[in-house]
């Protein structure tokens, strides 16, 4: 019955959007819950948190007070993430206090500084893609997203070694090409 | 010039529609892992589904506080609601909708299978199947993974090594093919033909050198007495490669077939081959010396895009494309300006270790012999022991956790052990047998004043001896020649360093003197 239930479904234009929600929020899920766990999080852990996440959102959705999808899906997956911080933090004798587990922003930054950092990042972002794969994948999956050089290698089908280069190597060609823009790394 | 602080915290500061453009423009997981995780999020829906029939009649709570739990077709009606902004209630798993919903979705099915192509998917996935398997036995044979080989009588040809210059004759081993598969050369070449296009067989024969002519690069050879692969090949290749199970098929709207195949490798190396002084060394020595092992725990994971076309003679591989290969990318690795930048990190970071370890071994480190720390200690025998420690007041290394911070900062992982070899003591700790070098007192620290006057410094010029290689692994291997002064005397010094690429940049992960000689007393 459940394959029948899949089968149909993947095949219905309905089914389609169950796909739909996946595709076009997989990686902004897989994106939080990194950000969230600051790189110590294994991509099977990952993995495993969005899968809950989206799970849960499509058995547990209630669109009368829904609201904006995306921010449904990050707030799920930033609370799992969480959950899962903790649980880590527990089984390791090691209490993370649950103001410092919320990874809160803190909404005292300075606004100038703040539209200052956005305007550095923006740049930063733009010279990264004119790097050209696999650099500006490798790079934004190792300071945006904090995955070690193993994660990172099975993503761009390089090993390790390989993966730790190119990064030493594209770091040199983006700083050179931001001190034109005059922002020093 | 404005400044930042770094990437990470940057980054770190992205707000979430930032953080969702990035994400979404930078590939996150494979688009097998995406289907993967996809499963998966049906099986715990449906997990769920089962576990409210079993327990029929009972409520089940899940989730956070109270939740409804709705069945999986009712499920997607209700994402289609959210998606769409509407105010789509929640249905029955009986309800009509539900039922609605799979009457459509099997008329869609029923036009999917009228609109098919002349070549069904099921055709398209055995042609690639067949195809890639033949592709890869070949494969597996070409690097000697797989190759019958006649080691008993091997035969020796001379060949050029190096260019015309500065090369030499040289005699390399090659061993009789006895393969069934491929009787001679010509038989390999046939199953080429069967499984590429005409075009692609000739630029795979290519890669394989001519095979009538040998040069030191040729992989095989063939004569009247038969047909002879090198000795690498067989006794040092990169073991078997096999794709994984799940080749994923699609039809292009030209009508070929594009296949993707993938596999996870684990790298591999001959343990203690790195030993041997060169590659005649290797030629000669016995393989099962050498056994395999693992050097990276953590696999690889390769990607090929096969591209198969209708052919007069039937189906064939037009092209393969890799996604991105290891063996792509360390063959660029040699090139000039890569060569370069290795050089003047190498260089960089050379200097930066006997900068360091002039201070921490030598004169080069400020100090102030007016306050000092005497310590003394008598022994067993009653035999006293007093060691003077001078304040150490250079301004680079104020205290024990600066050099400690150093040693990471040029060393890799073993910068842990660097720091430890410095014997830094804490200053209640200290005895005669602790053999300490420096005392640490949190705020300031000492060096045994002995161990200063005895030591000296190292210099050197851009003309001294310096020679840095890339490696097979990406590490740099460096020999440098320096001169070390002291009181004692001059010596010219040899050096050889290993560099790897750590997460913080390069670092040195192994070094170990090779010679020291004097030069004047």
């Amino acid at each position: 019955m459940k394959d029948k239930h899949i089968k149909r479904f993947s095949a219905s234009p309905h089914g389609d959007s169950y796909r739909q929600l996946f595709a076009q929020y997989h990686a902004y899920a897989l994106a939080v819950v990194y950000r969230t766990l600051g790189g110590r999080v294994s991509s099977k852990d990952a993995e495993d948190c969005v899968v809950d996440v989206f799970a849960d959102v499509i058995m547990h959705l209630d669109t009368r007070t829904a609201g904006d999808m995306q921010a449904y899906i990050g707030a799920a997956a930033r609370n799992k993430a969480l959950n899962l911080k903790r649980a880590r933090a527990a089984s390791e004798f090691y209490t993370v206090p649950e103001e410092a587990a919320g990874d809160v922003p803190d909404s005292s930054v300075n606004v100038e500084k703040s539209a200052e950092n956005s305007e550095i990042l923006r740049l930063a972002l733009v010279k990264i893609d004119e790097l050209g794969e696999p650099d500006s994948t490798i790079i934004i999956q190792k300071y945006f997203f904090g995955r070690s050089s193993a994660e990172i290698a099975r993503i761009v089908g390089l090993s390790a070694a390989a993966v730790r280069m190119r990064l030493s190597r594209s770091l040199k060609r983006l700083r050179t090409e931001l001190e034109e823009l005059g922002v020093t790394l | 010039m404005n400044k930042m602080t770094n990437l990470s915290e940057l980054f770190a500061a992205a707000d979430d529609e930032t953080l969702k453009k990035v994400a979404d423009s930078h590939p996150m997981v494979s688009d097998t892992k995406k289907e993967e995780l996809c499963a998966r999020i049906s099986e715990r829906i449906n997990a769920g589904e089962e576990h409210a029939d079993f327990v029929s009649g009972v409520e089940v709570r899940r989730g956070r506080g109270t939740s409804r739990f709705v069945g999986f077709a009712a499920a997607l009606a209700l994402v289609l609601g959210g998606l769409g902004g509407g105010g789509l209630l929640l249905k029955n798993r009986m309800g009509a909708a539900p039922a609605a919903e799979l009457e459509d979705s099997a008329e869609v099915e029923t036009e999917a299978v009228t609109d098919a192509e002349e070549l069904t998917e099921e055709e398209a996935a055995a042609i690639a199947e067949e195809l890639i398997l033949r592709e890869q036995a070949l494969m597996n044979f070409r690097t000697g993974a797989d190759m019958e080989v006649d080691r008993t009588s091997p035969v020796y040809k001379n060949a050029w090594y190096g260019d015309k210059e500065h090369g030499r004759e040289v005699k390399v081993k090659y061993y009789r093919v006895t393969d069934e598969r491929y009787p001679s050369w010509a038989d390999v070449q046939a199953e080429m033909r069967a499984v590429y296009t005409e075009d692609y067989a000739k630029h795979m024969l290519e890669n394989c050198v001519d095979a009538s002519k040998t040069d030191f690069y040729t992989p095989f050879f063939s004569d009247d007495t038969g047909w002879y692969a090198r000795y690498d090949k067989a006794d040092w290749n990169s073991g078997l490669k096999e794709w994984d199970d799940d080749i994923t098929v699609s039809i292009t709207p030209d009508g070929n077939i594009e296949a993707v195949a993938s596999r996870y490798d684990v790298s591999t190396a001959f343990e203690g081959v790195d030993k041997l002084g060169s590659w005649e060394e290797q030629m000669n020595a016995d393989p099962a010396d050498f056994p395999r092992i693992v050097v990276d725990e953590h696999s690889h994971r390769t990607e090929k895009i096969f591209t198969i076309v209708n052919t007069d003679d039937g189906w064939r591989i037009d092209d393969i494309k890799p996604v991105y290969t290891d063996e792509e990318y360390i063959a660029e690795a040699p090139a000039k300006a890569d060569s370069e930048d290795y050089e003047a990190a190498a260089r960089e970071l050379t200097d930066e270790y006997y900068r360091f370890i002039d201070k921490m071994c030598g004169q080069a480190l400020d100090i102030d012999r007016s306050v000092t720390l005497e310590k003394e200690e008598a022994d067993e025998a009653g035999i006293r022991y007093h060691n003077t420690y001078c304040l150490i007041t250079d301004n680079e290394f104020p205290n024990a956790e600066a050099a400690r911070e150093r040693c990471f900062e040029i060393f890799s992982e073993d910068g842990k052990a660097a720091a430890e070899a410095l014997v830094i003591t804490p200053d209640e700790e200290w005895d005669y047998y602790s053999g300490s070098t420096f005392i640490d007192k949190g705020d300031c620290w000492y060096i045994l004043e002995q161990f200063y006057d005895n030591s000296g410094v190292h210099t050197w010029s851009d003309d001294d001896e310096f020679t840095a290689e890339l490696t097979s692994d990406g590490d740099i291997h460096v020999v440098r020649k320096t001169e070390y002064v002291c009181a004692k005397a001059r010596y010219e010094e040899t050096r050889e360093f290993t560099l790897c690429m750590t997460d913080d940049g390069w670092r040195i992960s192994n070094l170990y003197p090779v010679e020291q000689k004097i030069v004047n007393e």
